[in-house]
């Protein structure tokens, strides 16, 4: 993993800005993520902050590994993001040092402004975060197993060891509403997501086809809510908040509706926990699917399961696609056109026999796969997942670490 | 991403005991499969070899990435005591850091930071580490490690910045 700091004060990035600019703010979503400095949640935070300073932020877009050139190439020439690049006159990448090379390349007529030192390379560590282990000659530390926490390295090179403080900025002017959801008053900015907005006031909505770096699809119908003077159930992750709406998350009819669904998505295809990478819950990965079963108290499917068993493609060397474990949320599809820029992953095939392929329905290392993991780490079940295997004997047979078969 | 190198054989195996070390390789699938001094087929490679040399290598792992608490998807049997680090040097620290017991053995050096490009299945070493400067801007065939013929299939560099050692 590639270490990096924030190396500029916020008022040094508006220094290099005219209000005249056009900005995109983009970010990798690899290893910057991890340090801290990076991913959706700190280009939000940047946009905020530079538009209630009175910047015009056109745009934001994550890229899944912004050291892979061809990934950042497409990211521009996309269909649905070209018009704002073009348009952008500046570029703020969330990136380290080495993807800026490509940033600066494939961006080389826009001014380009970073915001981070690379350091060297290191872990991520479950009690003490990222550390840096092996670090660059001229940060003048030494190598060291242990690792120096982000927080030393900072103060002993004079960087910033977290992102901008939002509170650096005046407080934007934001427009409120307020509404309530199961008899309580909400406030939240106009035009917020339901479910997000929900889910930071504590009220949870089961959801499966969301993920807060996609945008919404409202496939799943697990997020269906009842707002009042609407015609059908609407779907809370399509929905944005307006003044006065009324809305019930949960009550007898929607939970029914709820374990309908779930019983349903058990009873297409293979869920088996027990071989499944994603089976026991823990701090890197957790299946969606099965905290939900929990969460509903479902045993067993009602239905009968007359789906016929598909093989599991593992022919890619990182990632393993089990499509028995597939829900159709379509999370990866989104994800490859959006994160990874590269439109890879589709939906082959019509109604039950619906299935996510790659490329032109053909196994994924003879697709245009960059294994750059931006499907694996969305889905929310065991159908994609990061392959783990098992080599033994003196023909070095390899095993899988997780399988429906007895090793 | 992290470009590396793999250590000569000869150096791997002055490094381990035959009669006493009883061996798992831990490999891991990202930068230095890309790199091509990883990965499974390199393993396999590094495996049969040191078996047919003697030495008691029991088996071997390939987790997703080893610079994470991923290292952990591994395995190891009770009676194996040592580790062979088919990772770059933050995956080996990383190892030695959680498996405190046993005894790490690196198998691949580090060069630098590189840029890739999987359609061209190029990559290009930008930021390197002391002693490497002078690959900078060099290029190589990607999951292979061999040298490019030339060193001007990704134009992410001017020549200014190939240079010594990273700034």
């Amino acid at each position: 993993m590639i270490i990096s700091l924030r190396s500029i004060s916020y008022d040094d990035l508006k220094k290099q800005l005219s209000k005249d600019d056009k900005i995109v703010i983009n970010s990798c979503s690899s290893c910057i993520v991890a340090c801290g400095i990076g991913g959706t949640t700190k280009m939000v935070t940047l946009e905020n902050m530079l538009r209630a300073d009175g910047y015009n932020v056109l745009g934001k877009d994550l890229i899944s590994i912004g050291c892979t050139l061809n990934l950042v190439e497409k990211h521009r020439k996309d269909i649905k993001k070209k018009d704002v690049y073009d348009e952008a006159t500046v570029i703020i990448p969330l990136i380290c040092e080495n993807g800026l090379k490509g940033i600066e390349h494939v961006f080389s007529d826009k001014k380009v402004i970073h915001i981070a030192k690379t350091l060297g390379t290191g872990n991520f560590t479950m009690d003490r975060g990222v550390v840096l282990t092996n670090p660059f000659e001229n940060v003048d530390l030494e190598a060291s197993v242990e690792g120096y926490e982000l927080y030393e390295v900072a103060e002993e090179l004079g960087l910033y060891e977290d992102f901008f403080d939002e509170f650096d900025a005046p407080e934007i002017e934001k427009e409120y509403v307020t509404f309530n959801v199961n008899g309580e008053e909400i406030m939240a900015e106009k035009g917020a997501n339901l479910l997000t907005t929900c889910e930071e006031n504590g009220i949870e909505i089961p959801h499966l086809c969301y993920d807060e770096e996609l945008t919404g699809a409202g496939v799943c119908r697990m997020c269906l809510v009842k707002i009042k003077g609407a015609r059908d159930l609407q779907p809370a992750c399509c929905t944005p908040v307006s003044e006065g709406m009324e809305v019930v998350t949960e009550d007898k009819e929607l939970n029914h509706y709820r374990r309908i669904i779930l019983e349903l998505v058990l009873a297409s295809r293979n869920h088996n926990c027990l071989t499944c990478s994603k089976g026991i819950p823990n701090p890197m990965f957790s299946c969606e699917l099965q905290k939900l079963i929990r969460k509903f108290g479902i045993e067993s499917s009602r239905y009968e399961n007359t789906s016929e068993p598909i093989l599991v493609d593992d022919s890619s060397p990182v990632i393993e696609y089990d499509a028995n474990k597939c829900i159709l949320c379509g999370r990866c599809v989104r994800a490859c056109e959006e994160i990874a820029g590269q439109c890879n992953i589709g939906f082959v095939n019509r109604g039950s026999d619906t299935m996510v392929a790659a490329g032109l329905n053909v196994e994924m290392d003879q697709s245009a796969c960059a294994a750059c993991m931006a499907c694996v780490n969305v889905c929310p079940t065991g159908a994609l997942s990061e392959r783990v295997i098992h080599f033994i004997g003196k023909d070095w047979e390899q095993v899988k670490v997780y399988a429906d078969y007895a090793e | 991403m992290i470009f590396t190198k793999a250590l000569e054989y000869e150096d791997i195996r002055k490094n381990i005991d035959k009669d006493n070390d009883v061996i798992t390789i831990i490999g891991c699938e990202t930068c230095v499969r890309v790199a091509g001094s990883g990965g499974q087929e390199r393993m396999k490679e590094l495996a049969l070899k040191l078996m047919s040399d003697g030495y008691n290598v029991k088996d071997g792992f390939m987790v997703p990435t080893a610079c994470t608490p991923k290292i952990f998807l591994a395995k190891l049997g009770r009676d194996v005591n040592t580790i062979l680090s088919l990772a770059c040097e933050a995956g080996s620290a990383n190892l030695e850091r959680s498996y405190p017991e046993y005894k790490i053995v690196q198998t691949i050096k580090d060069v630098g930071l590189m840029v890739a490009d999987t359609d061209k299945n190029v990559l290009k070493v930008t930021m390197p580490y002391k002693g490497s400067e002078n690959e900078t801007g060099r290029e190589f065939k990607a999951f292979i490690g061999e040298r490019n013929e030339n060193d001007n299939s990704l134009p992410i560099m001017e020549m200014a910045e190939v240079t010594g050692v990273a700034k």
